[in-house]
C-alpha cells in the first residue's frame, strides 16, 4: 500500500480537477497522463525506434552474417574518427570507397561493418525479448490465476516451486539450464523464459488473492458462476495492469540476460550478430579496438533503458493509487 | 619512533631486493607436473626436472644434459648414455644410472610398480614418441640396463636415429625415484609437487591460482638468475598483455598478433620471438563424417578458402602459409609444395563432380582458447565459414570446453575442426608421424593410408638423412594430394617481457625454455 494518504490528499485538494476527470473514459485518462510524463515519452521513443529499425532492417540493409567478411578492412576504427589520409589509405587497401560516414561504428576482426551488425543484432534481442516474455507470462499468469484462486495444495506446490526458482539469481539459473541443454540461442530463450516465470506467478497470485474475496467476485460466484468463468471473466481483466507493467519491464531484463548468455558463449553463437556475442568478440581486442564492444554495449544500454522507462511510465499511469499524482 | 621507521624501511628494502621474484604469465596453469602433455604444464616442469639431453636455449641443437655423452652401435639399436656425476635431486637423492632407468621403466613398462596407471597416469607422450609401451607391437625400446653407476644402455627393437632428440623433449624430465616412491599417485599434483635436479625447486602450487618455485642452491651448474619463479595462468591474451603493462607479471607469452603495435608503443615492454616457427595450425577434415570421406569434397574445401588472405589477416608478421605437416627448418620439408590455390570455381566443380553441386551442411569446430599455432580461433573459423558459404557449404560454428575439445577432436565427433601442434623435439617424426604414423592413436583424421604409414615407418628407422628426407617428401606429397587435413600456418609466437628482464629465450620447441638464465633488474 504505497502512499494512500498522499493520493487521498491530492484528490481532496483539487476538487475541480476531480470534476474534470469525471467526464473522461479510463483509457483517455490513462493516455493523457502517459503523454504528460516526460520519461515515459523518452522510453516510448527509444522503444519505438528500436522496434521500427529492427522491423525495417531486412528492407533497408539486408544482411547475411554467414557470408560477411572483408579481411582487408579488419579492425578499422569508426570512419569519422579517421583523418582523410587514413581513409584514403584504407580505401586503397580494401578496394572500397571509405568516406567519413561509411563505417560509423568501425569494423571487427573479420572486417564486418559494426553498424550493420549492431542494427541486425537488435532484431535478435527484440525477437528473443518478445518470445521469452510471451512464454513466461503465459505460463506465469496461468499458474498465478490457478494457485491464487484454487488455494490449497495447488497453491502450496506452486509457491514452493517458485520459491525454489527464485532462490537462484536469475542469470545463474539461466546459465545452469543452458549448461545442461547445450549452448544455443533457442536454449538461451528457454532458460530465460523459465527464469522469468516466478515474477508473473507472484504478481498474478497476489492480485487474485485480493480479488477473490472482493464483493463482485463473491457476487459472480453467488450467481452460480463456475471457476474458470469467474477467473477469466472477472478476476483476470482486473489483474491486467500490474501484469502489463511487468511485461514491459521484463523485456528489458530479457535483453540483458540474452546478451549476458551470449557474452559467456552460452547463448547465440558466432557469426550471429547478437550484442552479447559482439561484446565478447570485442573483449578479445579491448586494447586495440574498443569500438568493437562500445557500440553493442551502447545498444544494450539504450534498449534496456528504453523498455524500463516505458515500463515505469505504464506503471505510473495504470496504478490507481498514483492517480493524479503528477 | 624514528628507529622503528628506519627499521621498517630497511626491512622493506631487504624484502624487495632480497627475494627477487620473476612472474610468468602463461595461458593457463599446469595440469600436472608429471605425465603432462600440455605446454603450460611442461613449461613449469622443465624448470624443476632436467632431461638426459638438453636443447640449446632459443634453438634446436642438442647439448649435454644429465647425460654428458651418448653414442649408438652401427645399426642404431644399442645406445649408451654416459651420465653426469655429482648431481643430486632436490630431496638429496643422488642422480645415477639407477635413477634414470627408474624413470624410463616407469614411462615404458605398463606394469611398473610406481607408474600408478590405475590411478589415472597414462604416459601418453612416451607411447607416441617411442611407438608404444613395452610389449606393444611397434614399441621401440626393448630394455634399459644399468652398466655401472654412471652408464646407461638402451637396447631398441628397431633403430631410431633421433633417440637423443626424443629424450630432449620436455616430456622426459628425470624425476627423483625416492620422491615418486614416497608421494605415490599424487606425485605431480598440487599436493605432491615434483622433485628433480633442475635449477629451481618446487615450493608451492595453489590450485587455481599460481605455482611457486625457488632457486635450488646446490644446483650442479650455474645457479639461476632469480630467486623465485611464480607461474600464473591468464587465459585471455589481451588480459595477459594488460597485466604485463601494469607490471603485475614480468613475462607474457602467446600474445595476440593484433596487439603488436600496443607492445611496441609501450616503452616498458620488449617483444621477444623465437627464431623459428616449429608449429603447425591445421583444419582437420575427419572422415568419419559424410561427405568428408570424399576426396573431391576435401579438395573443394581446400580450394574454397584464400589461405594467403586468412594467414595474412589473423597471424603474426612472419607467419608462413603451411603446405605440409612438417614445418620449414626440419629435414624432409618440401619447399616446392604450394599452398592450395584460392579458386572458388574449381572448388564448385569439384563439389559437383562429387555429387554435391548444391553444397551440404557440416560443422566447423573452433578452439575456445588461443594457442601458439592459432593465436585467435573464432574469427579465423568465422572467416573460413564465409568462404565455404561462397561455394554452398554451410559450416555451423561450434566449440566446447578446452579439456573436452582435446578429448573429442580425433574421435570423429567434429567433422571439421581447428587444432595444431607445437614441436616437442626438432625432428619431422614429431610432426608427421604423430598424425599419420602406424601407431595406435595416431591423430590421422580417419585417414588410413598404408603407403603413408609404410613410408613413415621406414623413415623413422632410416639412418641416412638424405634418404629420410626423400621418404618424408613422398609421404607429404600423398597427404597434400588427398587432403586428410588442411595445413594452415606456421606461426611466430609473440611474447613480451618488461624492460629489465634479460635472458628469456623462447624456444622454437615451445615449452623447452630454461628460466635459469633469466635475470631481472628493477
Amino acid at each position: 500500500m504505497k502512499a494512500p494518504s498522499g493520493g487521498a490528499a491530492a484528490v481532496a485538494g483539487t476538487l475541480t480537477d476531480a470534476e474534470a476527470v469525471r467526464g473522461r473514459s479510463l483509457l483517455q485518462d490513462s493516455l493523457r497522463r502517459f503523454f504528460r510524463n516526460p520519461t515515459g515519452m523518452v522510453g516510448l521513443a527509444v522503444t519505438l525506434f528500436f522496434i521500427v529499425m529492427s522491423l525495417l532492417a531486412p528492407v533497408l540493409r539486408p544482411y547475411d552474417a554467414t557470408t560477411d567478411r572483408n579481411l582487408r578492412l579488419r579492425l578499422s576504427p569508426p570512419s569519422w574518427t579517421m583523418t582523410p589520409e587514413e581513409r584514403t589509405e584504407l580505401s586503397e587497401d580494401a578496394d572500397i570507397d571509405v568516406g567519413r560516414w561509411t563505417l560509423p561504428f568501425g569494423t571487427d576482426e573479420n572486417g564486418r561493418d559494426l553498424l550493420v551488425r549492431v542494427w541486425h543484432g537488435g532484431r535478435i534481442s527484440l525477437r528473443i525479448g518478445i518470445i521469452a516474455v510471451a512464454i513466461s507470462s503465459t505460463i506465469g499468469v496461468l499458474l498465478g490465476l490457478l494457485s491464487g484462486y484454487m488455494r490449497g495444495w495447488i497453491d502450496l506446490i506452486t509457491v514452493w516451486l517458485m520459491d525454489i526458482l527464485q532462490a537462484f539469481p536469475g542469470i545463474l539459473l539461466a546459465i545452469a539450464i543452458v549448461a545442461t541443454l547445450g549452448p544455443s540461442l533457442t536454449n538461451a530463450l528457454i532458460a530465460i523464459s523459465i527464469t522469468q516465470i516466478p515474477s508473473y506467478v507472484r504478481i498474478t497470485r497476489s492480485v487474485v488473492l485480493g480479488l477473490r474475496e472482493s464483493e463482485y467476485v463473491q457476487a459472480a460466484k453467488a450467481l452460480g458462476g463456475r471457476g474458470p468463468r469467474v477467473v477469466f471473466n472477472h478476476i483476470f481483466p482486473n489483474s491486467l495492469s500490474p501484469i502489463m507493467v511487468q511485461l514491459t519491464l521484463s523485456i528489458g531484463t530479457v535483453i540483458l540476460e540474452v546478451a549476458a548468455l551470449g557474452f559467456l558463449g552460452l547463448g547465440a553463437q558466432p557469426p550471429d550478430p547478437e550484442w552479447g556475442v559482439m561484446i565478447r568478440d570485442g573483449y578479445r581486442q579491448f586494447l586495440r579496438a574498443p569500438w568493437m564492444s562500445i557500440f553493442p554495449g551502447l545498444a544494450i544500454f539504450l534498449s534496456v533503458v528504453g523498455f524500463n522507462l516505458l515500463g515505469d511510465a505504464i506503471r505510473d499511469v495504470l496504478d490507481p493509487r498514483l492517480k493524479n499524482v503528477s | 619512533m624514528r628507529k622503528l621507521l628506519v627499521m621498517l624501511t630497511a626491512l622493506l628494502a631487504l624484502g624487495l631486493g632480497g627475494a627477487q621474484t620473476l612472474v610468468f604469465g602463461g595461458s593457463g596453469l599446469p595440469v600436472s607436473l608429471d605425465d603432462a602433455t600440455d605446454g603450460n604444464s611442461l613449461t613449469v616442469a622443465y624448470q624443476i626436472l632436467e632431461n638426459l639431453v638438453f636443447v640449446e636455449p632459443g634453438g634446436t641443437e642438442l647439448q649435454p644434459g644429465l647425460a654428458t655423452e651418448w653414442s649408438s652401435n652401427e645399426e642404431g639399436t644399442v645406445w649408451t648414455f654416459t651420465l653426469r656425476e655429482g648431481v643430486t635431486f632436490h630431496d638429496g637423492t643422488p642422480f645415477n644410472a639407477e635413477a634414470a632407468k627408474f624413470n624410463i621403466d616407469r614411462w615404458n613398462d605398463p606394469n611398473f610398480e610406481y607408474g600408478f596407471r590405475d590411478e589415472g597416469k597414462t604416459f601418453e607422450a612416451w607411447r607416441y614418441v617411442f611407438g608404444g609401451f613395452a610389449g606393444d607391437e611397434g614399441a621401440v625400446l626393448q630394455e634399459a640396463r644399468v652398466v655401472d653407476e654412471y652408464t646407461l644402455e638402451l637396447t631398441l627393437n628397431t633403430p631410431m636415429g633421433f633417440l637423443p632428440a626424443a629424450f630432449s623433449s620436455s616430456y622426459f624430465g628425470i624425476n627423483s625415484p625416492a620422491a615418486i616412491r614416497e608421494v605415490g599417485a599424487d606425485y605431480g599434483t598440487p599436493a605432491g609437487g615434483a622433485v628433480g635436479t633442475g635449477p629451481f625447486r618446487f615450493v608451492e602450487w595453489v590450485d587455481g591460482s599460481q605455482v611457486t618455485l625457488e632457486r635450488y642452491a646446490d644446483y650442479w651448474g650455474e645457479p639461476a638468475g632469480v630467486e623465485r619463479l611464480v607461474f600464473r595462468g591468464i587465459e585471455d591474451p589481451t588480459a595477459r598483455l594488460a597485466e604485463l603493462q601494469a607490471g603485475s607479471i614480468d613475462i607474457a607469452v602467446s600474445l595476440s598478433p593484433d596487439d603488436v603495435e600496443t607492445i611496441e608503443g609501450d616503452s616498458n615492454l620488449e617483444v621477444v620471438t623465437a627464431s623459428e616457427n616449429l608449429n603447425i595450425g591445421y583444419i582437420g577434415l575427419h572422415q568419419a563424417n559424410t561427405p568428408l570421406e570424399n576426396q573431391q569434397v576435401r579438395q573443394a574445401i581446400a580450394h574454397a578458402v584464400d589461405w594467403n588472405e586468412v594467414v595474412g589477416a589473423f597471424f603474426g608478421e612472419g607467419a608462413q602459409v603451411a603446405t605440409q605437416f612438417i614445418p620449414p627448418g626440419l629435414i624432409g620439408f618440401r619447399d616446392d609444395l604450394e599452398p592450395y590455390a584460392y579458386d572458388p570455381e574449381q572448388a564448385r566443380e569439384l563439389l559437383s563432380e562429387a555429387g554435391f553441386a548444391d553444397g551440404f551442411s557440416t560443422q566447423l569446430w573452433y578452439m575456445p582458447v588461443s594457442r601458439p599455432y592459432f593465436p585467435s580461433a573464432e574469427p579465423v573459423a568465422s572467416a573460413i565459414a564465409t568462404y565455404l558459404a561462397d561455394i554452398g557449404i554451410q559450416a555451423e560454428l561450434q566449440t566446447e570446453d578446452w579439456g573436452t575439445y582435446l578429448d573429442d577432436n580425433n574421435t570423429g565427433k567434429f567433422p571439421m575442426y581447428m587444432l595444431g601442434w607445437s614441436a616437442d623435439f626438432a625432428d619431422p617424426d614429431n610432426f608427421i608421424y604423430t598424425f599419420f604414423g602406424s601407431q595406435e592413436g595416431a591423430l590421422n583424421f580417419g585417414f588410413e593410408n598404408e603407403e603413408v604409414t609404410g613410408l613413415l615407418d621406414q623413415a623413422r628407422q632410416e639412418p641416412d638423412e638424405a634418404t629420410r628426407a626423400e621418404l618424408y617428401g613422398q609421404a607429404s606429397q600423398i597427404i597434400y594430394d588427398q587432403v586428410p587435413a588442411i595445413p594452415v600456418a606456421h606461426n611466430p609466437v609473440l611474447n613480451a617481457v618488461r624492460v629489465g628482464v634479460e635472458g628469456f629465450e623462447p624456444s622454437p620447441l615451445g615449452s623447452t625454455v630454461p628460466f635459469r638464465t633469466i635475470t631481472k633488474t628493477e
